[in-house]
């Protein structure tokens, strides 16, 4: 078994997030900023700029007229999901690559991302929509362990993949027993080490297991509750599959039945559809 | 060789030759994939829904029949029929309808999506030839439109014929 420090070492070697989203994720839950702020600190950036313009303009909002400057998308968007653009356009460098531990060709990892992103948003909505921007960002960001997991999953897939299929083992436990460190564990080590807030941190960790959060155990249902929605329609899939528990009393906790569940299913079918910009952004 | 892509809520229908023609469908999860194939006119189709039932959105039901098991059938056996696939010939084939872990059976729409089809089918006295549905892992279906053979394809590249 490669040892934890090993893998833990690995945390610190991915490179930061730009400084540009760590100040824009704080700005957005500091009441004594003005959105005007926000706008002012994404125009620093010409690149980003012009892939957020871009996605503004995409069916995926379906905004009646051409956007032209981040201040009319501001109006017409609201601050939460300018950042989620920012984010959006940042994060997708790191999620792009072929993922093969995984069994991900290039761009499925965030293509799987940008799905639970939406579909956690739209539980959030049917929910409690105060958080459905934050159920957005922690929905981009839930699996990005696994792009420190990729190699040691790879080297180790055969033997997780029969505990799977013959043990009844999830594909969480595998991880944890063959590899010592799990995706979720790894997402949140990264989440802290880029001083994400706590709520990111809690998404990533908790994905996998909802009721062991403990300060954001709401939004951390709706990203494991999203993430099992994506899995099961199939967007961005990989070897690992299905082969994660999922928790009904994430569902009791969202106030959401399994016939509502299936309803905004087709909803998110329709919202995903549209999401053509934001798959392609990079 | 043409490959015809089959996305989630779609169907296609299409005639085979020797050029090696096929109709895939990728990821199916809890979703069905359904291919049926006229062997004497070589005409095969495949459907790949979402859901169960249309009475979930009946408005989406009539904007795109292809999302749910009941309209979605119906629709993919009456164009192959209009095609010219003759009903008594047609081999039937399953894939998909897997499983999130829930000792509680309560997130079961794999389940439920694939006791549609064989609800609808055995109603219309269609027997199902061949299928491999349940699990937990996503698949990939492809349909051979030269003799209606089907593959799937599972994680770390297994590959099995039904």
């Amino acid at each position: 078994m490669i040892s934890i420090d090993a893998l833990k070492k690995m945390v610190q070697e991915i490179p930061p997030l730009p400084d540009l989203v760590l100040r824009l994720l704080a700005m957005c839950r500091d009441p004594e900023i003005a959105p005007r702020d926000i706008v002012e600190v994404i125009k620093l950036d010409p690149a980003i700029t012009m892939k957020v313009l871009r996605l503004c303009n995409s069916p995926f909002y379906g905004l009646p007229r051409k956007v032209t400057s981040l201040q009319e998308a501001l109006v017409y968007l609201g601050t939460d999901a300018l950042v989620n653009f920012v984010l959006a356009g940042c994060l997708s460098n790191f999620c792009g690559q072929e993922n093969k531990g995984y069994g991900l060709q290039k761009g499925e990892l965030w293509r799987h991302a940008v799905g639970v992103a939406i579909c956690s948003q739209k539980v959030a909505e049917h929910s409690d929509p105060r958080l459905a921007g934050s159920a957005f960002t922690c929905g981009l960001l839930h699996d990005i362990g696994k792009i420190i997991m990729n190699s040691f999953v790879a080297d180790a897939f055969r033997k997780m993949i029969l505990m799977v299929e013959n043990d009844g083992y999830s594909f969480l436990e595998a991880e944890k027993l063959v590899l010592g460190y799990t995706h979720p564990e790894a997402g949140g080590d990264i989440a802290e080490y880029w001083n994400l807030p706590s709520e990111i941190v809690e998404s990533i960790r908790y994905h996998h297991d909802p009721m062991a959060a403990t300060e954001h155990q709401k939004l951390v249902a709706m990203v494991h509750v999203g993430n099992i929605l994506c899995v099961s329609f199939g967007i961005g899939v990989g070897s690992d599959g299905l082969a994660y528990l999922f928790h009904p009393a994430a569902l009791n906790l969202l106030n959401i039945s399994i016939e509502q569940l299936f309803q905004l299913s087709v909803e998110i079918h329709d919202r995903f559809k549209n999401a053509e910009a934001l798959l392609n952004i990079t | 060789m043409p490959n015809i892509v089959v996305d989630i809520a779609d169907m296609k229908i299409a005639t085979g030759n020797d050029n090696g023609d096929e109709i895939t469908t990728y990821a199916l999860g809890s979703c069905i994939g359904v291919a049926i194939y006229d062997p004497v006119t070589r005409i095969g189709g495949m459907l790949h829904y979402m859901l169960p039932e249309a009475s979930l959105n009946i408005e989406k039901a009539r904007e795109n029949p292809y999302m749910f098991a009941d309209t979605g059938i119906p629709m993919l056996f009456r164009n192959a029929y209009q095609q010219g696939a003759v009903r008594s010939r047609l081999l039937i084939k399953l894939a998909g309808g897997a499983n999130v872990m829930d000792s509680s059976n309560f997130f079961n729409i794999g389940k439920r999506n694939y006791l549609a089809a064989r609800k609808l089918l055995f109603k219309n006295n269609l027997l199902i030839t061949s299928e491999m549905v349940g699990g937990v892992s996503g698949k990939t279906m492809k349909m051979r439109l030269s003799d209606g053979r089907v593959e799937i394809k599972l994680p770390g590249g297994e590959v099995r014929y039904i």
